[in-house]
């Protein structure tokens, strides 16, 4: 709790307190409505801020938790609360049989899929008239019931919805974040990170996706008791816009950006009264202005909050790797009628730093993506620590020891240097050894005296170095690196060779894919030349270098191009 | 049950959508990003017509025979600045951003069109004109006529993609537009003339369902439906695929229609389109990479 959060818990409160003291009934349940809506808007945040995935059904799971309260208190005679926690259950179930299939989509399919979930919902909602009421919808729906005290509307309603909106609030920040909210950043901006950082991402968008349902349909079944009626307006496509533009005006992360977005969706249209039947077009207006002007929302325009650095680790603790050795055998995978990799056998083992070279198109790269899990083999197999992982998915391999770093740094930009690394960290680690790994992590790669700095404020050397820290923070076995040298000048090489020297020396074993020669050859133990697929020459750099087939197929075109460019 | 009549029919609903889908597929090459107003505009072009057939109506003496075919080159034409209009306020603002961006600003302006349809015409639905007159084609002119003109339409868009330069600059656009602006192709020009065509061609299909399925404020998201539906069948960003899916479509909706209820055939087409995507997750025939959204 710092000051900033008391001061503002007082504000907020006098305001509340003021508020209830010289509003009306309408005034109150406005708010009511805001409140409702807010609610619906954190769940949304969840999906779309959070997991990042479009989902276009949280109007239906709202309608889904209206109509089932609707259905349960007055044909069912079940109090308030059991019917609130039967929509939540029914919403949650509806949800995840929707995540399977569906959350494996790409946007634009994800977006089609969940729109045409919320038709389905729609079209039963008006015609299944026997359960729903059709048209008319459901009558005479009874006032919340909570620990057998009847919530009137006016204040006794707007306490509880708005204690609610706390509640989910709780929810949302205990799940999102933290630490959980970095990795949520790192899956949602750079899936392919989160990836080799070993982040489950199926299961972290399952869960938000199947909260969000649920606190959709929370909103429902307060709305259903609140307005009393349940009609096939609670799960028509203008709702979900309505929470669309609410969380997009308000922000689409921050839990203050909700209570924004909840109050002005509800009260826009009573300032806006005087524009009649035009208010609803300045709606689309405002929305497209503020996607245009203020993409963060409402709420973007406060800081973002970081995570502070908790531990300075100095000097930099030797890694402890574990005793470990990656081994592929005749790995194959072909593109269409291109052999990228074509039967290769190779064996990178502790304390060794092995370069793979070869010219454009011999298969380095995806060589690197077949060991990491990025791509699927056609063929052969990859082991590690004798356990055959050549079916694991990248996620898992990580969290097995085998880390990576990218060519082109894949990092979130508003994440500090600290936070990076804090992001590779599995939950699992409590916070003291969590805070301490990403220290370690940081000071491997001389980025301790930056651990505060913004990402997009670190030059090109400082990205590549936190490339590798993040990497490092999951405290790998194997550490694979591609083309890590290129696009530095030759002393930042340099440097960057004596820290890859230390981190092998403290026994992890790393595999480079390089075309700097310079860079490479004093720094690798072992060096695997790779043409059309296959391994053509392995050994110790000095004997690579001489190595006729070698220069032939790839060496020996700098040369050449060095007397071009003498001339 | 299933005659011929339910066939031609399905035609003249296909030859809709299948132009409604068209332009949504331009728009997804051309942006990597779904035009979510894309019904809209279709209900918009319905509007446009129904407008442009009273003024017709009363500024000429004789009865017009083919009101709806006479119209058709000024729908187009005014849906196509219409087109260039939505570009500039939903792409060109947002072009250097992620292509979700784009996707959202789209709903805004479904919004503000459904909106303004509703404050403007009101509510209640309106016919627009017959494309032929009764008894000049037979029983079916009004639908044969709309495949005749949804037809040569298509043919000509066919044409223009790939027998003109111009076609061929907007191809390479949506291809690869970095590629094309290197070798001297206008690119936001290009892309800015593929918004006029998608719209024009989404205001040609209100055109044509705007008598026999009269027009309301409400039906954009149906038919945008139909159309993001059409090209996920038909495969991503596949101009033929986008024409085939839309037929199906049709078929399957007016078939259905005819042996069970509307009702059921939508909720069908609905649950359909989640099998195909849980069982084939890139959609039925794969799709051509590309940024998208």
């Amino acid at each position: 709790m710092t000051r900033q959060t008391l001061i503002g818990g007082g504000v907020v409160s006098a305001l509340a307190v003021l508020f209830m003291a010289n509003a009306g009934g309408y005034e109150m349940r406005l708010m009511s409505l805001a409140g409702i809506y807010t609610i619906a808007v954190l769940g949304y945040q969840m999906a779309l801020g959070h997991a990042g995935v479009l989902s276009l059904a949280q109007g239906a799971f709202f309608g889904v938790g209206a109509y089932v309260t609707g259905i349960l208190t007055t044909q069912h005679n079940l109090d308030g609360a059991a019917a609130m926690l039967a929509a939540m259950l029914v919403a949650a179930v509806l949800a995840a049989l929707v995540a399977i299939p569906v959350l494996r989509l790409k946007t634009h399919y994800f977006a089609l899929a969940t729109l045409a979930i919320a038709e389905v919902v729609h079209l039963l909602a008006v015609n299944w008239t026997t359960v729903t009421g059709g048209a008319n919808g459901i009558y005479g729906v009874p006032p919340l019931v909570l620990f057998s005290i009847e919530i009137a509307s006016g204040w006794p309603l707007l306490v509880t919805v708005w204690s609610a909106v706390a509640l989910a609030a709780g929810l949302v920040f205990w799940r999102t974040s933290g630490r959980r909210g970095l990795r949520l950043d790192l899956a949602r901006e750079t899936p392919l990170a989160a990836d080799v950082v070993g982040i489950n991402r199926r299961r972290q968008r399952f869960e938000l996706f199947v909260l969000s349902a649920i606190l959709a349909a929370v909103a429902g079944s307060f709305q259903a008791h609140a307005i009393g009626v349940v009609s096939p307006a609670v799960t028509d496509f203008a709702l979900m816009v309505t929470i669309l533009v609410a969380t997009l005006v308000g922000g689409q992360q921050r839990i203050l950006g909700a209570v924004i977005g909840g109050i002005l969706v509800i009260h826009l249209p009573e300032w806006f009264r005087a524009f009649d039947v035009f208010y609803l077009i300045a709606y689309g207006a405002a929305l497209l202005l503020v996607i245009i002007v203020a993409p963060k929302g409402i709420a973007g325009f406060w800081p973002r909050r970081h995570l502070q650095e908790t531990h300075a680790a100095q000097p930099p603790p030797a890694l402890c790797c574990r005793q470990a050795s990656l081994h592929c055998a005749n790995l194959r995978k072909h593109f269409g009628g291109v052999k990228a990799v074509d039967g290769i056998t190779a064996r990178f083992t502790t304390g060794q730093i092995t370069g793979v070279i070869g010219p454009n198109g011999s298969g380095k790269s995806t060589l690197l993506n077949l060991l990491t899990g990025l791509i699927r083999a056609d063929g052969g197999t990859i082991t590690l620590d004798h356990k055959e992982v050549t079916s694991l998915s990248a996620d898992t391999r990580a969290r097995a020891g085998l880390a990576r770093a990218f060519q082109h740094p894949d990092l979130v930009r508003e994440h500090r240097v600290w936070e990076a690394a804090m992001a590779a960290i599995p939950l699992s680690k409590d916070s003291v050894q969590a805070a301490k790994d990403a220290a370690a992590a940081c000071a491997h790669v001389d980025l301790q005296g930056q651990a505060a700095t913004l990402v997009e404020h670190l030059s090109p050397e400082g990205l590549r170095r936190l490339e590798i820290a993040r990497a490092l923070a999951t405290v790998p076995d194997i550490l694979l690196l591609d083309e890590p040298a290129a696009g530095l000048t030759a002393a930042e090489q340099d440097r960057l060779a004596v820290t890859l020297r230390r981190l092998a020396d403290d026994g992890l074993a790393i595999i480079v894919v390089e075309h700097g020669m310079r860079f490479l050859l004093p720094l690798a133990d072992t060096i695997i030349c790779l043409d059309q697929g296959q391994v053509i020459a392995t050994g110790p750099a000095a004997e690579i270098a001489e190595n006729p087939e070698v220069i032939d197929c790839y060496l020996g075109r700098f040369e050449e191009a060095a007397k071009e460019a003498g001339k | 049950m299933i005659g011929s009549e339910t066939l031609i029919a399905a035609g003249g609903l296909g030859a809709a959508y299948a132009l409604a889908a068209l332009g949504f597929v331009l728009i997804i090459n051309a942006v990597g990003a779904v035009n979510f107003a894309q019904g809209d505009f279709v209900m918009a072009g319905g509007y446009v017509a129904v407008v442009a057939a009273s003024w017709l109506s009363q500024n000429t003496d004789v009865a017009v025979i083919a009101p709806g075919l006479v119209i058709l080159p000024l729908v187009l034409l005014a849906m196509a600045v219409i087109g260039l209009g939505f570009s500039a306020l939903a792409y060109l603002p947002l072009r250097r951003r992620p292509p979700m961006a784009v996707f959202i600003s789209t709903i805004a302006i479904g919004i503000m069109l459904r909106q303004s349809a509703n404050a403007f015409f009101g509510a209640a639905p309106q016919a627009g004109p017959v494309m032929v007159a009764p008894g000049l084609a037979g029983n079916n002119g009004h639908q044969l006529a709309m495949i005749a003109a949804a037809l040569v339409v298509i043919a000509a868009l066919h044409g223009l993609l790939n027998g003109t330069q111009f076609g061929r600059h907007l191809r390479a656009s949506a291809q690869d537009p970095q590629m094309a602006a290197a070798i001297g192709i206008p690119v936001t020009r290009m892309i800015l003339a593929t918004f006029a065509l998608a719209i024009a061609l989404a205001g040609l299909a209100g055109l044509l369902l705007s008598h026999q399925y009269l027009v309301q404020p409400d039906d954009g998201t149906t038919y945008m439906l139909k159309a993001y539906i059409a090209v996920t069948l038909g495969g991503w960003g596949r101009i033929n695929g986008a024409v085939a899916g839309a037929l199906a479509i049709a078929v399957f909706e007016t078939v259905v229609a005819t042996l069970v209820s509307q009702v059921v055939a939508e909720m069908l087409l609905y649950v359909l389109v989640l099998a195909v995507l849980w069982v084939r997750p890139q959609g039925l025939f794969g799709e051509i990479e590309g940024r998208r959204a």
